[in-house]
Order: structure tokens, then sequence, then C-alpha cells
């Protein structure tokens, strides 16, 4: 391995890997059920490994609420009593073939989406999305928080997933990548915009679900949750990017990413040629467009796996397929094009399947080249939320947000050490 | 194109910017002529990059 030939080769059978990818939604269940090697105890979050030490406060928060909703603990006090004597077991979502949006808690009792890459039949696990405002996965942990997610339990999850057995015993999976290609074309991005995305997933779903639950009369309370949050896709969405990125494996030589994902505290990559290895740094400040009421004081370092989405060659990467979205993070609709145009410039090719209408149908940027970024000096770029620094206060804003540089450099100095040998 | 010293007194400077965004900015505010080039330096150390481009074999 030393030529420039065998990296590019080698990008190229990563890229081509990630293109063939088929996403599926095969099935709902029960975190402690449904994800491997899931502990009695244990949560996981987002980004790469942290303590509970290190962890900042939207996370903290988040964690709060996951132990309350376990019956963990009975107070807020308590729950963190109990996670700083080390009885509860933090690892990271991507440790566990698994994503989730800002602080990314899973809890044993959470319901899970279940996909499925149709060629390896590797799997991926998300969480269902609780809406906007005073959630957990902002690092909310209120009861209307709780109550919420008891109800997502009882109430959305049965009838949910009966509906999905329903579709895929009469029709196979859900496909994810056919979905997303329509989305774009759709206005979104599929990272800070899923309107048209969740309207297509509810579309396919409900006929289902209708035929599974005819005469419960949750299942309206269920169709209008789903329809009232509009990024009720993006979890199922980020579990399409991870179980296609994880499709990739380890390539020998390759340099492209295979992973970015942060924890609030801290953000970390991985790469093809690098074996499961995470290259870290601090996460960068978002200088994001803030709510009403906030200030740039009051925001935490970026956080959530929801970063996948970029790996995968979406969410800030196709912002010139979501003009509509610059209304809500910032900036005009040549700032969306001229995002993507960048990022082409560190990316190993393009999207054959996931097209941008505003730039004729060229495909969307895809698989960021390690090297490239590094020569560039070009670091991607993220559509994204933005969570209060405080625990419990939830989230502040969005918009665009740029990778921060060490972790990249970190990661070239491994790449250049393991392949000069 | 070539650019003559009087020519630049008579018309103008018409400037490429790489880099500093600011610079482009303020040109701009001030209606001169000017393009941006959307250049950074290189993320690593110099010794990074130049074991970088051995292994490319460059």
């Amino acid at each position: 391995m030393n030529r420039l030939n065998d990296i590019d080769k080698a990008n190229s059978i990563a890229f081509e890997k990630l293109l063939k990818a088929e996403p599926q939604i095969i099935d709902l269940g029960m975190a402690k059920d449904a994800i491997p090697n899931f502990g009695e105890k244990m949560i996981l979050h987002a980004g790469p490994p942290i303590t509970w030490e290190r962890m900042s406060g939207p996370m903290i928060g988040a964690v709060t609420g996951a132990i309350l909703y376990e019956g963990w603990a009975e107070t807020p006090e308590k729950a963190r009593e109990l996670a700083s004597k080390g009885e509860i077991t933090f690892e990271p979502c991507h440790h566990h073939n698994s994503v989730g949006p800002m602080a990314g808690i899973i809890s044993p009792n959470l319901p899970v989406w279940v996909v499925e890459e149709k060629n390896t039949g590797w799997r991926s696990y998300a969480t269902l999305n609780e809406g906007l405002g005073k959630v957990l996965r902002m690092g909310a942990f209120s009861e209307e928080v709780i109550e919420r997610l008891n109800w997502m339990r009882e109430v959305l999850y049965p009838v949910l997933r009966n509906g999905v057995r329903k579709y895929v015993g009469d029709n196979g999976g859900l496909n994810l990548k056919s979905l997303i290609s329509q989305s774009l074309h759709m206005g979104d991005e599929l990272h800070n915009r899923n309107r048209a995305a969740t309207s297509l997933l509810i579309r396919t779903l409900v006929p289902s679900m209708i035929d599974a639950e005819r005469g419960n009369h949750n299942l309206s309370r269920v169709v209008k949750f789903m329809a009232g949050n509009d990024h009720f896709f993006l979890n199922p969405g980020m579990a399409a990017a991870k179980v296609s990125l994880d499709s990739i494996g380890y390539v020998e030589g390759s340099s492209m990413i295979t992973i970015m994902a942060r924890n609030g505290t801290d953000f970390g990559i991985q790469i093809a040629g690098v074996e499961k290895e995470w290259f870290t740094c601090p996460a960068a400040l978002p200088d994001v467009l803030l709510f009403p009421g906030f200030t740039k004081d009051d925001v935490n370092r970026d956080i959530g796996d929801s970063a996948i989405m970029e790996t995968y060659g979406v969410g800030g990467f196709a912002l010139a397929a979501a003009p509509a979205i610059v209304q809500f993070v910032g900036g005009t609709p040549q700032d969306a094009v001229n995002y993507t145009r960048e990022m082409y410039e560190i990316c190993v090719g393009e999207n054959k399947h996931f097209t941008i209408p505003a730039l004729n149908f060229r495909g969307t940027p895809t698989g960021i080249d390690l090297i490239k970024v590094v020569e560039t000096g070009i670091t991607p770029i993220l559509d994204t939320g933005a969570a209060h620094k405080e625990a419990g206060k939830g989230q502040v804003g969005a918009g665009i947000v740029r990778m921060p540089s060490e972790a990249f450099v970190k990661a070239a100095e491994a790449f250049v050490e393991k392949y000069s040998k | 194109m070539t650019l003559s010293f009087k020519d630049l007194l008579n018309s103008g400077p018409k400037v490429i910017n790489l880099g500093m965004e600011r610079f482009y900015l303020d040109l701009l505010g001030q209606e001169v002529p000017v393009v941006k080039v959307n250049w950074r330096p290189p993320l690593a150390r110099s010794s990074l990059m130049d074991r970088l481009r051995k292994l490319r074999g460059e």
C-alpha cells in the first residue's frame, strides 16, 4: 500500500459497497430484545465513548430521563446519584449497530426500528422520534417527557409494530433507499428537514396499520402523532445510513469515513481502512440560528449521531435539494447550493441513487475522503439542531455546523502510520 | 489578461480573493469588482502532508 492508485482503488471498493446497500425496515422491537449485547442496566448514548463525569448538560439530562423512565430511580437527584456511583453501563450506540439523534439515548425498554441491509443481512437500530421541544434527546426529563415516552411504548409502539409487520408480510421490507431518493426530490435533505420523507413513510405504512389494527381506538391518535412530527422519519433514516455504512466493513487501504458522531463533549470519526478506532477531539460549538429568548451562551457543544446522514451523503451534503430549510437554519438558497458544491471537493464520488434536481440531477456528494479533507482544509458541514447546555432545557436552535479539524488530522496521522510500514 | 499600472490608477483594481472571506466582503462593500476563491490551507502541518504525499507515491 504505497501508491495513489491503491488508496483510490480501496476507496472505490468502499464507495461501491455503500451505493450497493439496500436498507429496509423489517420490524420494530424493544431495545433490550432487538439490539445485540444489550446489558441489564445499560444506556446507549450518541457519539464516541464517554464517562458520566465528562458528559455535557443535555447528555446528563437525557440519561436522567432514561433512568426515571426505566424506573431505576424515583427522582432526578437519585437518578444522577445512581449514574455517578457507576451502577449504569454507558456505551456508544455505534458499538451496538445503533444510532440516536442528539443525546441519542437508548435504554432497555425503549422501542426501536429494526432496519436490515438486504444483501448482507446486517441490521441497525434507532428509537422512535418523540417530536420537537422538550424531548429526551434534547436533554429534557420533566414529567411530560416521561409520560410521552410511556405513551409511545404502550400505544404507539404496538400499533406501529403491527402495521410494519403487516406491511413486511405483504410486501417484504420497506425500501428506505427509494424513500430517501424520492424525498430529496421533494425538498428534504434528510437531517433537519424530513417533512417529505415522513409523509411518504406515513403514506406507505398507514394502509397496513389500518389493516392490522382495524377497530383499535388508538389508531387515530397514533397516526395523528406521526403526522404531527415532521422528524418522524429521521430515526429510521439514520438507521438506514448506519446499516449502509456498516455494510462497507473494513477495507484495507481505504481513507473513506464511515462514522462521524458527537456526544456533546467530543466529536469522533472512524475510517474504513483503520478498523473500529475512534479519532476524537472537542466537539464544535455550534454558531446557529437561535430560537427567540436564547443567546450564544446557552448553546451546548455539538451533539448527536445524526451526523451519520452527512457521512451517508445527505443532510448538509444535500442542502441544495432543500431550499426551504434555509429559512430554519439561516442563509439563502444560493448558500445551500454552495455548501453542497463545497462538499464535492472532499468526497470519493456522487451517489447515482440520490440526486439533486437543482443541480441538474447531479448525485449527492458521498463517501467523505479523509485525505481530501486534510489536503483541502475543507471539513464536513452538518445541518443540525442545537441543545441547551443545561440539563432539562431542550432545543435552542438549528443551523449549519462545520466539524472540527483535529479529529481528521489525528485519523490522517494514524492512516499514514499504518500504511507507511 | 494583463493590467497595466496606468489602468489600475484609471479604472481601479479588479481583485481575486483567496481564503479570508472578510477581505472579500470588505471589497464588496466598497463596490470593488472582486471574485472569491474558496481556498483554505491544508489542515495538517507540513511533515504530515509530506508523509501523505509520499504514501500516495507523489
